[in-house]
């Protein structure tokens, strides 16, 4: 049949011109006289339109700017005001967008310096989480080079990445609101304050290694992102303790159910 | 128009939706009767293309069906109605069982959001806009709207429910990175874009749950 839902039907006109017979938005039910445009200013032909709805007066509040002619609707219906106002906002975003590109620009080397960190693959990531928990055997700590920059995460396990760091920061924090859980002492804005706190030791940890660097005047190839992923690498095991936490109480209840049966059939 | 003795009722479409047929026809690969003047489909196959949904209810589907396969186009045309919707109705959810956490749900939502946006651009070739960042985590949120609203019946804390919310976030972190991975073209990195997923919404089951 014919298209009878509200998407399928022609959209409406756009230009303000048609909607301009709508008396600058007021509801027809208050008497609003027949296509009368909103005047902005004091038409010297006819000083005193007719006004309906002069006589409406909601909560007593006096009337007297509404005798003057001037319609307390919405302005913006005017087209001469809404093509100005489109227009300076057009003005305005341009602007902003060239300023954003104009302070961003310096960023976009240490953002390209950033993508290193995050070139990894899921091989890397397992075997980088494996030498975490079992450093023990791993014999081979060099990072290798290639034209004098380092190799991507990707084909050398021994460079430092920011995907590890930054999924484990986000799984400790995760992990802190579980264990809270399920001790009954959730809520939700105390994710929030763990996450700040923990970020703000992150930041102070990694500032003190600079300090130290700095003043100790050692000469080093490390950099600040270095430090910030050799740093989180920490979280991996801070996780394994609050699984543990997380266990507690299914483990509890176990060995009450082995020591309940214990002592049934022992005793 | 002249009247043709159909054996069926032809049905005349308005002008206005002849973009919207293209795309069907483009996408589904119909070939229709086309009149000289307008489009002139045979019942049929108009009821054919009836089923076809917009795009809603096609990337819904895509999310609730995670095995099949999806089409990058998809997410050409991304909007945000969708997650809105769904994450007004994790708050009225949340609402039901007596928290009060739009929030924190909006919270949560824009920063990781905003955290995949940043790690997605980092780590693929061709970046992604934050349109279709939002637009996906949004309609991934689905099962964790369908299990919070399970909460109103079940208490979450039990067997049941630790059963089902580990497989509404498993579900919801499955869909989104294998969104993400086609619209992306990453390969090998499907498991690395899972897990952020799945901490966003393992968080939202946080909220759900406790």
């Amino acid at each position: 049949m014919y298209a009878s839902r509200r998407r399928d039907r022609p959209p409406p006109p756009e230009d303000f011109a048609a909607s301009y017979g709508y008396a600058g938005g007021y509801a027809p039910q208050y008497g609003a006289q027949e296509q009368e445009p909103p005047l902005l200013f004091d038409d010297p032909n006819n000083p005193n339109p007719p006004m309906g709805y002069s006589s409406y007066n909601p909560g007593g509040f006096s009337y007297a700017p509404m005798q003057s002619g001037m319609p307390m609707g919405n302005v913006f219906q005017n087209p001469l005001i809404a093509g100005v106002a489109s227009q300076y906002g057009q003005n305005l975003m341009g602007q902003g967008k060239e300023m954003v590109d104009q302070h961003l620009g310096k960023y976009s080397q240490k953002l390209q310096n950033l993508k290193y960190y995050f070139a990894v693959d899921t091989k890397y990531v397992v075997k980088k989480i494996g030498l975490l928990f079992f450093p023990f055997t791993h014999r081979d700590w060099a990072l290798q080079f290639s034209k004098e920059e380092m190799v991507q995460p990707k084909h050398d396990i021994n460079a430092p990445d920011l995907y590890i760091p930054t999924m484990a920061f986000v799984t400790y924090i995760f992990l802190a609101g579980l264990v809270f859980g399920l001790q009954n002492k959730f809520s939700p804005e105390q994710l929030g304050m763990h996450a700040s706190s923990s970020l703000a030791w992150l930041c102070l940890e990694v500032g003190l290694i600079l300090v130290t660097i700095y003043l100790t005047n050692l000469s080093t190839d490390l950099v600040t992102y270095d430090l910030v992923s050799y740093c989180s690498y920490k979280y991996v095991g801070c996780e394994l303790c609050e699984f543990r936490s997380c266990l507690e109480w299914p483990l509890q209840g176990t060995i009450l159910c082995l020591r309940g049966t214990r002592d049934e059939f022992i005793s | 128009m002249t009247a043709f003795s159909l054996p069926f009722k032809p049905i005349i479409l308005k002008p206005l939706a002849l973009r919207r047929e293209q795309a069907k026809l483009l996408y589904s690969g119909v070939r229709a009767v086309v009149a000289s003047s307008g489009m002139y489909m045979e019942r049929p196959v108009v009821e054919f293309l009836r089923r076809w949904q917009n795009e809603q209810e096609v990337m819904t589907l895509a999310v609730l069906n995670p095995m099949k396969q999806t089409k990058p186009e998809i997410l050409q045309d991304t909007d945000l109605a969708g997650p809105l919707a769904f994450c007004l109705a994790l708050g009225a959810f949340l609402l039901l069982n007596g928290k009060v956490h739009f929030g924190y749900i909006y919270g949560i939502g824009v920063v990781g959001c905003l955290g995949m946006y940043f790690l997605l651009n980092m780590m693929s070739m061709d970046g992604v806009s934050i349109g279709v960042t939002v637009s996906v985590l949004g309609y991934c949120l689905l099962p964790m709207v369908g299990v919070s609203g399970l909460a109103v019946i079940f208490t979450l804390k039990g067997g049941i429910g630790l059963v089902a919310t580990l497989l509404s976030v498993f579900w919801c972190s499955w869909s989104a990175s294998k969104l993400f991975v086609t619209a992306l073209a990453m390969d090998h990195q499907q498991p690395l874009v899972a897990y952020p997923c799945a901490l966003l919404y393992g968080v939202f089951a946080l909220l759900s749950v406790f």
